[in-house]
């Protein structure tokens, strides 16, 4: 009975797979892909995820950076918003800034050089076309933020190997490359300013730190340190990491505290962090093939992370977690049922039910109402899991599932097995039941006992169940019905066919008794009273978040939907900042990950090289763009 | 590594090699790095389709393509926000943006290219919109509340209470005396039976019943302490033997061991139920007022259910002398004699004598009553048992006193749900009153919290 379950729970997580990739949210036309998950098992996880390990470049970003908001001297400019009329190249739409320069600002010195460090400190190559100058940027956060200053004012114009050139407002000057070094600074900071943004997290308590400082800080003196410090953080940001440094960061936090961690990545230097993260997504499409190919799951979108966790996690480990506690009750309750015959047949081993019964009680009388727990069961709708994510924490911090839950579940079953037994032993101890006043056997208190079990069971798998859709009505009523259609052929067949010799009869006996019609009422609902008043009581005494939405959407329902319409507004919102983030999407990166790739670790998520003979960046340092014309054709 | 390498600008662009030979939808199957640059350089900054003429079929074929990815893409995002929310398709192709789709829009209508649509394709791996699909089930979402509830349990109790009550009454009106003959109190009639050597012992009990029994009345034997559903001997039967199946008969089942043949010979009926049926006679006798007691007719047919009886218990195919049927086989060690010889009546002799198939269904409980006579109704007039002393004449041959057990001779009236018992009655009367005092709990805790709700949490 055990391995039945154990497959079952296998077939479940199918099933939950299978829900999982037809969803049409998290459906990309981009590049016709829809969600998909590589693993069978990992459905609960994805509810649990505690630390969450994001690529960024491409992942997060989709590979467009923009120039929002920054922070001069203190003074913060820009607006966290979009505006609704985004072009190409900037966003930033504060005319403060350029105000206070022009009024002799107290900051004005600061701002100024904040724009020309914005303007010179990068690896930007510029083109001029005709009027326009193209920048040529190997990282799109570094032309957005040469963008942002030539909007400004300081437009950064040409290149020499030992110089920039810039126009800044009024007057144009040169200047020289050694200030690099301020700039990479800069370059961080705004940059996690618009990744702060980005993950709507506070920046103040985001810890930032690029790969050089990674390197010492998970050395393995101050790797505990480094590590206490980073989980104090809401948000940790490593900057420039090799992809041998991003699995370590996973697997180290992984080893630290027992949580379930989520990586999340789109390109073949993400492959280590998706493999050592317990739960490895994978942006398809983007980027080749290779994080997708490393991962459990694959989805298009950075933005369907917030579906495949809130929703569909969230579920799976209801899901999974109520059908496993369910399969546990009902197994417990039958076979302690035996335990207690045991009591009154001299402790024989003697079973109180026929052979096949017993066998086909998880493969058919109750085989239903777990998968219809563990398909279709929602605490509550989709809409209400995204607006409020505080839900996640329920399933985040294991309450569907841990040893108090587990032995409450065991307890009530040994209760519910006790009432089972008993209340049909007392009722038949006499085995004088029948109105015809024939006497009876083991075999006709096990059919009853059994019929009991069966009811009870399913009821309270009904019970359990917070959504009941059709199928759950037809595995409730229809598995109950199954069994006693079963009873009435099974009692009929020997010897034409010669098994259960003993059940000959036991359906016209049993079915004719008023003790079991009158049982039949009494034993399901002694057993489930408890239940329903404890469940109602704690329901009333101890509002849990999830039973307040529940109401919310109950309510909702009556009054002709108003919450979900507002909830759908919301949803509108979010959905048209998301068409906005993508229109501005640049082409994904084509023909990444070729065998080039797969045999090297390293490598920079920052489109910068590392061990090279000749560096990237001497290589653009070496341009000159003033020297366009010997270089045409 | 280079992911993105920015010394081929755009001026070599498209790199003469690999375009054509590159399919873009499969990003395994191309030429290394040379290529990675082009979407970040290339392909939105510059008016692209200006700096390369498209001469070559080649390189138009191979544009097309790249434009229809980044067209895709765009169309999905601007005018298609079916993508991720699932809404209808807005007005797609509005507005293309950027010269470049402006141009590829227009040579492609001119050159009559291929189509591009996102949705193009005939086939697409959108998943269906369905209920089913996108778990949108309609569903009832009941909500247990100390509020929604209440109702349930004080109509539970409201209907359970009295039901008990009738239930109690039936059980109480039903008539039964139980009479113990097992004879191990020195006083008792029977005592002088339970030594072996008197064979065959017959034992007289006699009794008084205070108030006649009206109707059908059932006569019972009752064991206790007799552990009929101990699992070795539930299982030790031959069913096919009983169903009267030939080579069962002579060669019975392995489960009848011990009982399975004695001297060589096949056991018939074997196993260890049969061995250990119950054999005393039990005969009641009205004591008149003429102290000349008169027989109470028992009826011995009717007592065993009809299927078995009548399909499950047949007699070995044969003549039409029952002897003969069961040639070949011997009798059970502890019968007195065969199975052949139960009964006179060749309709109630062999697997088919009542008493026998009655003995065969065991009983759940190591206490139980197996029906033994039936003493029918003869008139509407006089009760079947009138009041008044009774003798109960045994024929004591069946020993219980060495595994310390009881026997027991019940006469009963039946109801119309059975024999009696007041367990069911008073236990619809408690799980009523549980259910009623659940209620009242419930109903003081919902007047307590009704109004203490913690909505601070969530807002619409």
């Amino acid at each position: 009975a055990r391995s039945e379950s154990i497959n079952g729970i296998y077939f479940l997580k199918s099933c939950l797979l299978f829900s999982l990739s037809q969803d049409t949210d998290m459906y990309y036309i981009g590049n016709d892909t829809p969600a998909m998950a590589r693993t069978s098992n990992l459905n609960e996880e994805l509810g649990q995820v505690k630390y969450l390990f994001s690529d960024k470049t491409g992942t997060l970003t989709c590979n467009i950076m923009n120039f929002k908001k920054c922070s001069i001297a203190g003074v913060t400019y820009g607006s966290v918003r979009m505006p609704p009329p985004c072009s190409d190249s900037c966003d930033f739409d504060d005319p403060r800034l350029l105000k206070n320069i022009e009024d002799r600002h107290p900051t004005a010195p600061c701002i100024q050089e904040f724009l020309t460090l914005l303007a010179v400190c990068h690896t930007v190559v510029p083109e001029k076309d005709g009027d326009n100058i193209i920048y040529q940027a190997s990282s799109p956060d570094e032309a957005a933020l040469v963008k942002g200053a030539k909007k400004l004012g300081f437009v950064f114009t040409a290149r020499t190997p030992f110089s920039v050139i810039i126009e800044a407002v009024s007057n144009m000057r040169i200047v020289r490359v050694k200030w690099h070094v301020y700039c990479k600074y800069d370059t961080i900071t705004q940059h996690c300013t618009d990744l702060g943004n980005l993950l709507g997290k506070e920046n103040d308590v985001a810890l930032i730190i690029d790969g050089h400082t990674l390197k010492y800080a998970l050395s393995f003196e101050v790797r505990r340190s480094f590590l206490d410090l980073a989980l104090s953080c809401k948000a940790v940001i490593c900057c420039r990491v090799s992809p041998l440094q991003k699995s370590e960061i996973v697997d180290v936090v992984k080893k630290r505290v027992k949580a379930i961690t989520l990586a999340i990545g789109d390109g073949a230097n993400d492959v280590g962090m998706i493999q050592t993260a317990h739960v490895g997504v994978g942006i398809s499409g983007n980027e080749g093939m290779q994080a997708t190919n490393n991962s459990d799951y694959a989805i298009a979108q950075f933005s369907y992370l917030e579906k495949l966790l809130l929703v569909h996690g969230a579920w799976s480990y209801n899901r999974v977690t109520k059908c496993i506690l369910y399969c546990f009750y009902k197994n417990v309750v039958l076979y302690i049922i035996e335990l207690w015959f045991a009591f009154v047949n001299g402790f024989s081993g003697q079973i109180l039910f026929e052979r096949w019964c017993i066998g086909l009680y998880n493969v058919i009388f109750t085989a239903l109402p777990p998968f219809t727990l563990g398909i279709f069961e929602r605490s509550c709708t989709q809409e209400s899991m995204l607006r409020f994510p505080q839900l996640y924490k329920i399933t985040q911090n294991g309450e569907g599932f841990n040893t108090k839950v587990f032995w409450g579940h065991c307890i009530n079953a040994l209760v519910h097995s006790l009432i089972l037994f008993w209340f049909p032993m007392k009722a038949l101890e006499h085995d004088t039941v029948l109105t015809s006043g024939h006497a009876t056997d083991y075999l006709f208190v096990g059919n009853i006992v059994y019929t009991y079990v069966v009811v009870t069971v399913c009821l309270k798998a009904g019970l359990e169940t917070t959504a009941w859709t059709k199928f759950s009505h037809l595995a409730v009523w229809g598995s109950m019905l199954t069994w006693l259609v079963f009873f009435g052929i099974y009692s009929t067949i020997w010897p034409t066919i010669p098994i259960a010799p003993d059940m000959r009869g036991q359906a016209t006996m049993v079915l004719s008794s008023a003790h079991f019609w009158l049982g039949l009422f009494l034993v399901p609902t002694a057993c489930l009273i408890e239940d329903v008043a404890w469940r109602a009581a704690k329901h009333t005494c101890k509002k849990t978040l999830l039973e307040e939405v529940q109401e919310l959407e109950t309510k909702s329902r009556v009054l002709g939907k108003a919450v979900l319409r507002d909830s759908n507004g919301k949803r509108l919102n979010e959905r048209d900042r998301l068409i906005k983030r993508l229109g501005r999407k640049t082409p994904p990166t084509l023909f990444r990950g070729s065998s080039l790739q797969q045999g090297v670790p390293h490598g920079y998520a920052f489109s910068q090289e590392e061990h090279g003979a000749v560096s990237q960046e001497e290589v653009i340092r070496a341009y000159d763009t003033t020297k366009k014309k010997s270089r045409k054709k | 590594m280079f992911r993105v390498r920015p010394l081929f600008r755009s001026r070599f662009f498209p790199p003469p090699l690999s375009p054509p030979h590159v399919p873009p939808s499969s990003p395994s199957s191309l030429s290394p790095s040379l290529w990675r640059l082009q979407p970040t350089f290339a392909s939105r900054q510059r008016p692209l389709a200006e700096e390369c003429p498209a001469s070559s079929a080649l390189q138009r074929r191979w544009l097309w393509r790249r434009r229809r990815r980044q067209r895709r893409s765009r169309g999905s995002c601007q005018g298609q926000p079916a993508g991720p929310l699932g809404g209808p398709p807005a007005s797609r192709g509005a507005a293309p943006r950027g010269s470049m789709a402006m141009n590829y829009n227009a040579k492609d209508e001119v050159d009559g290219g291929p189509p591009c649509a996102p949705g193009g394709s005939a086939k697409t791996r959108r998943p269906d919109n369905t209920a089913f699909k996108q778990q949108r089930l309609p569903a009832w979402q009941p909500i247990l509340t100390a509020g929604t509830v209440l109702p349930i349990f004080f109509i539970i109790g409201l209907i359970f209470i009295p039901i008990g009550i009738g239930i109690f009454v039936t059980s109480n009106n039903i008539r039964e005396i139980e009479i113990d003959y097992t004879g191990t109190e020195p006083s008792s009639p029977c005592n002088k039976c339970l030594s072996p050597d008197v064979t065959p012992c017959i034992c007289t009990i006699n009794f008084t019943l205070e108030k006649s029994f009206e109707g059908n009345v059932f006569m019972y034997y009752g064991l206790s302490n007799f552990y009929q559903n101990h699992r070795r001997y539930v299982k030790s039967r031959d069913d096919s033997q009983l169903n009267g199946d030939s080579s069962a008969l002579l060669n019975p089942s392995k489960e009848c061991e011990p009982y399975r043949r004695n001297e060589d010979k096949p056991i018939a009926p074997c196993g260890a139920i049969a061995n250990s049926m119950f054999n005393d006679t039990l005969e009641l006798f009205l004591i008149g007022n003429d102290s000349y007691p008169i027989p109470i007719a028992l009826k011995k047919k009717g007592i065993a259910w009809w299927t078995d009886k009548n399909v499950k218990f047949r007699n070995p195919p044969g003549g039409d002398n029952l002897k003969e049927r069961f040639k070949g086989t011997t009798k059970p060690v502890n019968w007195l004699k065969p199975v052949y010889m139960l009964d006179s009546d060749p309709d109630n002799n062999g697997f088919i004598n009542e008493d026998f198939i009655v003995w065969m269904r065991t009983a759940a409980l190591p206490t139980f009553r197996k029906l033994y006579r039936l003493i029918e109704r003869k008139s509407d007039l006089h009760p079947t048992l009138p009041a008044g002393r009774y003798s109960l004449n045994v024929t004591y041959n069946y020993p219980v006193h060495y595994f310390d057990g009881r026997k027991r001779m019940i006469l009963s009236t039946i109801s119309w749900m059975g024999g009696k018992n007041p367990f069911l009655g008073i236990a619809y009367i408690a799980v009523g009153s549980i259910s009623f005092l659940l209620g009242v709990v419930l109903l003081v805790i919902n007047h307590k919290y009704r109004n203490s709700s913690n909505t601070a949490d969530i807002t619409i």
